[in-house]
């Protein structure tokens, strides 16, 4: 029986012969190749076929050198007891059965023999491998997901707004204040020349500006007595009026129909009537000085009128800002007229400023949210996909969009910013994007937070102040929009938790204007009643019912405004920001004492403000230098 | 007859180990005694038998040892561990409810006076 030389090791060199020598041997010094089947395989000198046949099968199994070892050996035995046993070599090859199945079973069977640490590490490392490769699997239709997941702009907000303030044309008081503010030109009513007033060294530009202005006063007085403001989102035919009148950049080029992000809906004509309200507002104050109180009570009334026509339906938080404003400017010229030259008016014309400042909204001061409401819905058509449903999920079109509007980087890199991820590079950003945009919530869920969230903050601010719920913060972190969160709970509501609005300042600044508005009719009533008695009352309830239907409450905690009679100077005060009654002292800068936000305040607060800069009274009426227009304007 | 595959599965070990049950046995010797005492049914490919042989061994029914038998060359035994006892006399009552479950079914003959041993 011979045998072939690729069975023949006698030849094999040193490398070949250690490399099958097992280390016990090795350590002995001896290169006994033991572990070379071939060597055995030789040794046996079986007929070809047979030889081919084991090693075949013993290198296919792909086993330790010396398991292979022993399953050779065995095959060896095998072969050799069958031939002596009379079978021919063809007949126990053919017995044996496929190599390839064979050699398979051989290692499956031989490595549940190995040992049990080496057992405990494969399926380690095959549980790792299965699972990275489940990772891997979901991680990649989650990416395809989010990458290929795109909102659908479906919604036309502006369109809604827009037709929510359609109002018939001569009912419209915006082409009027439009017509009046392109006669202003650039003109503008400083407000440093206001915050004197008459006896200001700087009075007579204003009074000059005035004089250059008639026809716009007029048109301004004429637009008051329209009953809507009937000003539209993106409208083009302010842009034509405007270029028509030969002017420019005033108003700005978007267009409702082009449907930009209604966040992004500039508010040009705003800035533009609070011109109008300063001119009238001099003009009030100008007229009084002059004696004319005919033409002052018309000032003040279309600037009461101004501010009521901004609350438009749909109005956002901006435009109700500027309504209240406005509102400030009218309470404060009255206020300055009262101190200064209350003989301008008569009696009758007292009465109708009071009750024309009584009838301001209805008596109401309430906000509407609706357009903010709007914003964040049109936000979301922006951000998220959209299943006929009402839900969706998170796209990167939308992160980018939305970051864009807010100021940050259009990047999916946003996202990762709870998590500290802000320096990764862009590639690593996008790797992570899809797994951390997993964690957003969906369209539903954000839309749901968000109203739900302003709607408890709304309510918490219902009723008067002195019985808010101050729970503003408590409501964030009720839904997990804190900042204490953790990243996770504030990437599920990313969307509100960018965009949710403060309240409570807007409705502070609310409160703070009811509360100018009810020390305007106290003092008017303080005038009349000096007018019939030649002298300030003893109390307020003594003007309780003829010129008063009631003391309004102070504020800021409920109780009667206070008052004080002082250097024969009536004084018409709140206890202001520290919450607590000094006698009618204001503070040394007396803007410290307004209250800049109503609502219960804790011991601790008050003790706090005691002896503070807020330790003082806010002096409502006399008017003090405090420039309150400007403040609130 | 050879058995299908999926019957043999079951039948292959419990017949290695009733034959290991006698003494240890080297491989080709058991491949003769299965074919022998089983009439040729249970023939198995040597390419089956050495997988099976190593997987009992994994399992700790049967132990395997070199020994030089011969001369010329060494031959593996296998023999029967005290668990591999124990796994064949419960694969045995297994086999035998089978047995008797199919004589019931008369997929068997039943046996005079209905015994099954």
């Amino acid at each position: 029986m011979a045998t072939e030389n690729e069975f023949d090791v006698t030849a094999a060199n040193w490398l070949t012969r250690a490399y099958y020598t097992p280390v016990s041997d090795a350590v002995r010094g001896q290169l006994s190749a033991r572990l070379d089947i071939r060597r055995d395989i030789a040794a046996a000198n079986l007929p070809l076929p047979l030889s081919k046949l084991i090693y075949s099968v013993c290198r296919r199994t792909r086993l330790w050198r010396g398991e292979k070892s022993d399953v050779a050996r065995e095959l060896i035995a095998h072969f050799s007891d069958g031939l002596a046993a009379g079978r021919a070599a063809d007949e126990l090859a053919k017995d044996f059965g496929p190599v390839e199945q064979s050699a398979r079973l051989i290692r499956r069977a031989k490595l549940r023999n190995r040992p049990l640490w080496w057992r405990s590490c494969r399926f380690g490392i095959r549980l790792v491998l299965a699972t990275l490769g489940l990772i891997l699997l979901v991680y990649s239709v989650l990416a395809a997901r989010f990458y290929l997941g795109k909102p659908e702009v479906a919604h036309n907000y502006w369109h809604e707004i827009n037709a929510a303030r359609r109002v018939d044309e001569s009912d419209r008081a915006w082409p009027l204040y439009r017509e009046g503010i392109f006669k202003l030109g650039k003109d503008q009513m400083d407000r440093d020349w206001m915050a004197e007033g008459p006896t200001g060294k700087a009075w007579n530009k204003a009074i000059e500006m005035l004089d250059r202005h008639p026809e716009s006063l007029t048109l301004f007085r004429e637009g008051a007595k329209k009953p809507h403001l009937g000003l539209l989102l993106g409208d083009p035919s302010d842009r034509d009026a405007e270029l028509a009148t030969g002017q420019d950049s005033i108003f700005s080029k978007q267009s409702a129909d082009d449907n930009e992000e209604l966040i992004q809906a500039l508010l040009p004509a705003i800035q533009e009537l609070r011109r109008v309200a300063r001119f009238l507002q001099a003009d009030a104050l100008y007229a009084a000085n002059k004696g004319d109180g005919s033409a002052a009570l018309a000032d003040l009334t279309a600037l009461v009128s101004l501010s009521e026509q901004a609350f438009q339906p749909d109005a956002c938080l901006v435009e109700q800002l500027f309504g209240i404003a406005i509102f400030g400017l009218a309470t404060d010229a009255a206020n300055r007229i009262l101190t200064e030259s209350p003989q301008v008016f008569s009696d009758t014309q007292l009465r109708d400023l009071a009750h024309r400042i009584a009838a301001y909204r209805g008596g109401a001061m309430s906000l509407d949210f609706g357009m903010e409401r709007m914003m964040f819905d049109d936000l979301l058509q922006r951000a998220f996909t959209d299943d006929g449903h009402g839900n969706g999920r998170i796209t990167p079109d939308g992160i980018n969009t939305v970051i864009g509007l807010l100021g940050g980087p259009r990047s999916v890199e946003h996202l990762l910013s709870p998590y500290n991820f802000q320096g990764a590079p862009a590639v690593l950003a996008k790797v992570i994007g899809p797994g951390v945009a997993t964690q957003v919530g969906s369209r539903k869920e954000n839309s749901d937070v968000y109203h739900t969230v302003l709607d408890e903050m709304i309510e918490a601010h219902q009723g008067p102040p002195w019985l808010w719920d101050k729970a503003d913060g408590k409501i964030v972190e009720r839904h997990n929009l804190g900042s204490s969160q953790g990243p996770l709970a504030r990437v599920r509501y990313w969307l509100p938790s960018l965009i949710l609005p403060s309240i409570d300042p807007v409705f502070s600044a609310a409160e703070r204007t009811i509360q100018v508005r009810d020390a305007t009719e106290v003092a008017i009533a303080l005038t009349l009643w000096k007018r019939r008695h030649g002298q300030w009352p003893e109390r307020l309830d003594q003007l309780v019912p003829e010129l008063l239907p009631a003391v309004p409450p102070d504020r800021a905690d409920g109780k009667p405004l206070r008052y004080v009679v002082r250097d024969g100077k009536a004084v018409v005060y709140s206890i202001g920001a520290d919450r607590d009654d000094d006698g009618g002292r204001s503070t040394a800068d007396p803007t410290s004492a307004v209250v800049a936000s109503f609502g219960p305040i804790s011991a601790e607060e008050q003790k706090r403000s005691n002896g503070s800069d807020h330790d003082g009274d806010w002096i409502l009426w006399p008017p003090v230098k405090i420039k309150r227009a400007e403040t609130q304007d | 007859m050879r058995i299908e595959r999926e019957l043999m599965r079951g039948a292959g070990p419990v017949a290695v180990l009733k034959l290991l049950e006698s003494g240890s046995k080297y491989g080709y010797e058991l491949v003769e005694a299965l074919s022998r005492a089983s009439d040729g049914v249970l023939d198995m490919g040597q390419s089956t038998l050495y997988p099976l042989l190593y997987n009992l061994e994994a399992q700790g029914l049967v132990k395997a040892e070199w020994r030089d038998a011969t001369a010329t060359r060494p031959r593996k035994y296998y023999a029967l561990t005290a668990k591999g006892k124990k796994r064949l006399a419960h694969d045995t009552a297994q086999w035998r409810a089978v047995e008797r479950a199919m004589r019931g079914l008369g997929v068997l003959q039943p046996t005079l006076g209905g015994a099954t041993g």
